[in-house]
């Protein structure tokens, strides 16, 4: 059941009628009933993996909890030195039990996306030393959205641990702030402190809120079926052709096509399940905010998948950067490179793992890792070389505030988050430098209107494009369009939604060429 | 304070931390700027603030830094 299919829409309307039909203080079991039928409707059996995850979720942070209540009720007629050492031995405690259900979980989620990697290692001990392995590999299914509920309760579990949350006593709400629908499939990766009080609460029916969850989840569709299943077809074309016959700026193109697609796709889906949630009232986290815009690697990261970034900065980032051993190596690094150089191992060295961390994600073939080095060496870059760049701005006489100097910041930008792109669309890390070079050939540009999609199709690309452009600049300048069109006359706001529909229903990529049952992310 | 407020200064001297009070909810700090300024903490006041202790509220604003240093020494 995809997000854009007739199926899913008639399920949502069922799920909103049953919620707001039910007795608030029972609101929430028909959340977590439409999740597990949504669950079980998609994957099946594979629903296990699911309920494991949250089983041991749930046990573990009681265990947690239990361990360092036990330690504070101890700690009581302590002095000070005692209760230090009883703190830290609960610390550690509660440590191994943690690095245990992690190993569980991320190890099962390792598992699932390095399989071929180890069947191949394995395969090549065993041709060595005689004998044959099976081929699990052909085994190996992939329970929806593995990624994306395995960090939120493991990011649940660390919040425990840290104090943020308390350890929830009823595996059933546990179970749906594991398994929530909306968010199942490619996130936004949720927080317990955000959203689980939303999940429990009953809320009252509120139209406006309804409204501009509709709305919300019109614009993810119009994103996904009239932009990003449109320019998949170009992107396919040259990309599954190539080597030949494309090559030289064609390339560019089709880069540029994927650029927009994954962007439309990736969003595209997170509004739809955002708009989902806001129709009963939960509000999930924001997931994307203009990332082309972003004048910064850096900052581009924290504009796309926002979830996942803010996730590897809590419990990665900071852990590490912060962690007695890099505390020693920046000590180290002050006295023999200088205070400032010394002041930046920890957050470069964390950077760069976060990074690895990043590209190992994405998937297990090499081409990943690079991508997210790439994107790592630009940040890193930009953290070393921003006082020199100052200076240069300074001597050059360039404002730094300057309009001009800001639009060349996000083309800038842009350019380098694009020409990274190659690395995903590539075959292999191989193919993907080979493209990266010879995109700068000269070449024809061959004709694009041969390239899968027809004149009146790319005017149309064209014209969705040009329309996501101009919401996402009104709303880089602040303005809520859903606001701005609740103000006005009923006759203007009927014939938004109007033209809204109709251009989804009769422009959106449908027909055996387009594939509108997945979307990208739901294979990581 | 003002020993915290030097350290403030020398990290990002384009802030006014005298009167920003959303130091973190409005992104004026950014991770690399926190973990610089948690190591410079650390060290000054001989505390050990670790990755748990970086809540927002710990970090919006300098009074709030300036407790967060009190309440980890009385510890």
């Amino acid at each position: 059941m995809s997000f854009v299919s007739l199926s899913f829409f008639v399920f949502l309307a069922v799920c909103f009628l049953c919620y707001f039909a039910m007795p608030k203080k029972w609101r929430w079991t028909v959340l977590l009933a439409a999740s597990m039928v949504f669950y079980w409707l998609v994957s099946g059996a594979l629903i296990a993996f699911l309920l494991l995850t949250a089983a041991t979720t749930y046990g573990t942070a009681l265990w947690v909890e239990k361990i360092q209540n036990r330690g504070a009720e101890a700690f009581k007629d302590l002095d000070k030195a005692q209760r230090k050492q009883a703190k830290n031995a609960a610390t550690k405690k509660c440590r191994w039990v943690l690095l245990g259900v992690m190993a569980l979980n991320f190890g099962f989620l390792a598992f699932l996306k390095y399989n071929g990697a180890l069947y191949s290692a394995l395969a090549a001990l065993g041709g060595l030393w005689g004998f044959t392995v099976w081929d699990f590999t052909r085994s190996i299914v992939f329970p929806l959205g593995v990624s994306f509920y395995t960090f939120q309760s493991m990011g649940y579990l660390f919040d425990v641990y840290r104090g943020k949350a308390k350890a929830e006593k009823n595996p059933l709400k546990l179970l749906l702030f594991v398994s929530f629908f909306p968010q199942i499939v490619q996130g936004p990766i949720g927080r317990w402190g955000d959203l689980a009080p939303q999940l429990f609460e009953g809320h009252s029916f509120d139209y406006r809120q309804a409204k501009f969850g509709a709305q919300l989840i019109a614009w993810g569709a119009f994103k996904k079926l009239v932009i990003a299943d449109r320019a998949a077809v170009l992107v396919n074309t040259v990309f599954k052709g190539y080597p030949d016959p494309y090559h030289g700026p064609v390339l560019w193109v089709a880069v540029l096509f994927y650029t927009v697609q994954i962007y439309t796709d990736f969003s595209g889906g997170i509004d739809i399940a955002r708009g989902a949630a806001q129709m009963v009232g939960v509000t999930l986290a924001e997931n994307f905010r203009r990332p082309y815009f972003a004048p910064t690697i850096a900052e581009f990261w924290r504009r796309w998948h926002m979830t996942l970034g803010a996730w590897c900065r809590d419990y990665i980032f900071y852990p590490l950067s912060l962690s007695k051993p890099f505390n020693k190596l920046s000590k180290r690094g002050r006295k023999w490179f200088g205070n400032r150089a010394g002041k930046l191992i920890p957050v470069i060295l964390s950077q760069f793992i976060v990074f690895l961390i990043i590209g190992m994600w994405h998937g297990s073939q090499f081409k990943y890792i690079a991508f997210g080095m790439y994107h790592g060496a630009f940040i890193i870059g930009g953290i070393l070389l921003e006082e020199p760049l100052f200076r240069l701005t300074e001597r050059l006489h360039i404002r730094r505030d300057a309009r001009w100097f800001k639009v060349f910041q996000i083309l800038r930008t842009f350019f380098i988050v694009v020409y990274g792109r190659f690395f995903s669309q590539a075959g292999s890390f191989r193919q993907a430098l080979t493209m990266m070079v010879s995109c700068f050939t000269p070449a024809a540009l061959p004709n694009l209107l041969g390239l899968g999609i027809g004149g009146r199709e790319m005017l149309l690309l064209g014209l969705a494009v040009l329309a996501l452009f101009g919401v996402s600049l009104a709303q880089e300048r602040g303005i809520c369009l859903r606001e701005w069109l609740a103000d006005r006359p009923a006759p203007v706001r009927w014939a938004v939604y109007v033209i809204g529909i109709f251009s989804i229903l009769i422009f959106g990529a449908y027909g055996k060429q387009y594939d509108a049952t997945a979307f990208i992310y739901m294979g990581f | 304070m003002e020993q915290l407020m030097e350290i403030l200064q020398d990290l990002r001297p384009d802030v006014d931390f005298s009167t920003e009070k959303h130091l973190i909810d409005d992104g004026i700090l950014d991770s690399f700027d926190i973990v610089t300024l948690v190591g410079d903490l650390n060290d000054a006041f001989d505390v050990d603030i670790s990755a748990e202790d970086l809540e927002p509220e710990n970090f919006n604003s300098a009074q709030a830094m300036l407790a967060l240093i009190q309440r980890m020494q009385e510890e």
